[in-house]
């Protein structure tokens, strides 16, 4: 658990330092990739409480997830479909659901361990 | 896979996290919310606005660069620029309507009624009032014309046409009927804006009022005879306050 928080740590500290900024025009398609790599994550973290958690699947998921929906973001950009709000409502109800589990079963455990 | 290896992907995941997150949030753009159809078409007037003020700005740096290239020109060809300085000062005294110019145009003549004015209970509506004059002059400016003369008399932006009896004073000097008025710009619509249906020298013809219009291909004119009146304006840097 220890491990994912300092690179977390690691990543910010990056991320302040470095020059690195989004032109405006590519920030929606960024925004929708986080939403996307923090679907990943809570998804991660779901699995692995219910000890199902599988590497591969979850690094598979962060980056394709990503990557798909910048890329959907963009095409439905270029058609005049607005896709983004498409990528915001699936990603943020799945983010909401898992965090939801997430919460029942640290609950669960909480109640489990004070018995 | 090896519990070690497995914590190695995910440290480099939460670096990626991290690091995109915070450079999303530095670079701190703000969200544009939606963008309702109103807020669309004022966007795109306010774009298309600023386009036409952007073509005009190109027109005028063009038409500057055009004046340097004149004057470089002509400093390498004489070694001064006097000349083509001379060129545009006549230009603007052109433009001014202080010199002689000629051009294509319109004559209109307006003279006052020749009907019986027996029994006729108000002999005003028949003859030629300076307020005639005036609207016929707006009428041709409207249309483009570009010098107009009234009696050979030169009606600048600043001259007063005003009621003197029988007769009209333009810029101090007496003018009686007939009034030919002469005027330098595209004869067409010079002759189409007087001619037409609902012009003011359609009203006067009502009245019998002589009305004659002629296309001219050279008008000269002669340049404004009047004292100029700067007396009290001076020029400044400053623009008008908006």
């Amino acid at each position: 658990m220890i491990i994912p928080l300092l690179g977390l740590l690691l990543g910010i500290l990056l991320g302040i330092l470095s020059p690195v900024t989004i032109p405006i025009q590519y920030s929606t398609y960024m925004s929708i990739a986080i939403l996307a790599a923090l679907d990943s994550v809570l998804g991660g973290i779901r699995s692995s409480l219910e000890n199902t958690f599988d590497i591969e699947i979850f690094i598979s998921g962060f980056f394709a997830n990503a990557i798909l929906a910048a890329i959907l973001a963009y095409i439905g950009d270029q058609l005049g479909v607005p896709i983004y709000y498409a990528a915001i409502f699936a990603f943020g109800i799945r983010l909401f659901q898992n965090f939801a589990i997430i919460r029942r079963y640290i609950l669960v455990r909480m109640k489990k361990n004070s018995r | 896979m090896r519990k070690g290896l497995s914590n190695y992907y995910l440290f480099v995941i939460a670096v990626i996290l991290g690091f995109i997150l915070t450079v999303q949030l530095k670079s701190n753009i703000s969200s544009q919310g939606i963008i309702t159809i109103p807020k669309l078409l004022a966007m795109e007037n306010d774009l298309s606005n600023a386009e036409v003020e952007l073509s005009n700005l190109q027109k005028s740096i063009s038409e500057l660069e055009q004046k340097v290239k004149e004057y470089e020109a002509s400093l390498n060809e004489n070694g001064s620029i006097y000349n083509s300085m001379l060129d545009e000062w006549s230009k603007i005294r052109n433009y001014a309507g202080l010199e002689k110019v000629s051009g294509p145009g319109i004559i209109v003549t307006l003279n006052d009624s020749s009907e019986n004015l027996e029994g006729i209970d108000n002999p005003e509506l028949y003859i030629i009032h300076d307020i005639d004059v005036l609207e016929v002059v707006n009428e041709l400016k409207a249309a483009g014309a570009e010098a107009i003369s009234i009696n050979g008399e030169r009606v600048l932006g600043t001259s007063n046409i005003e009621c003197g009896g029988p007769i009209i004073i333009i810029d101090g000097y007496r003018h009686a009927t007939p009034f030919i008025i002469r005027a330098i710009g595209d004869p067409k619509s010079l002759e189409a804006s007087v001619l037409a249906p609902d012009s003011y020298t359609d009203f006067m013809e009502y009245t019998g009022i002589e009305v004659e219009v002629k296309k001219a291909e050279k008008i000269v004119m002669d340049g404004y005879k009047a004292d100029l009146k700067i007396k009290y304006q001076k020029s400044v840097e400053e623009g008008e306050k908006k």
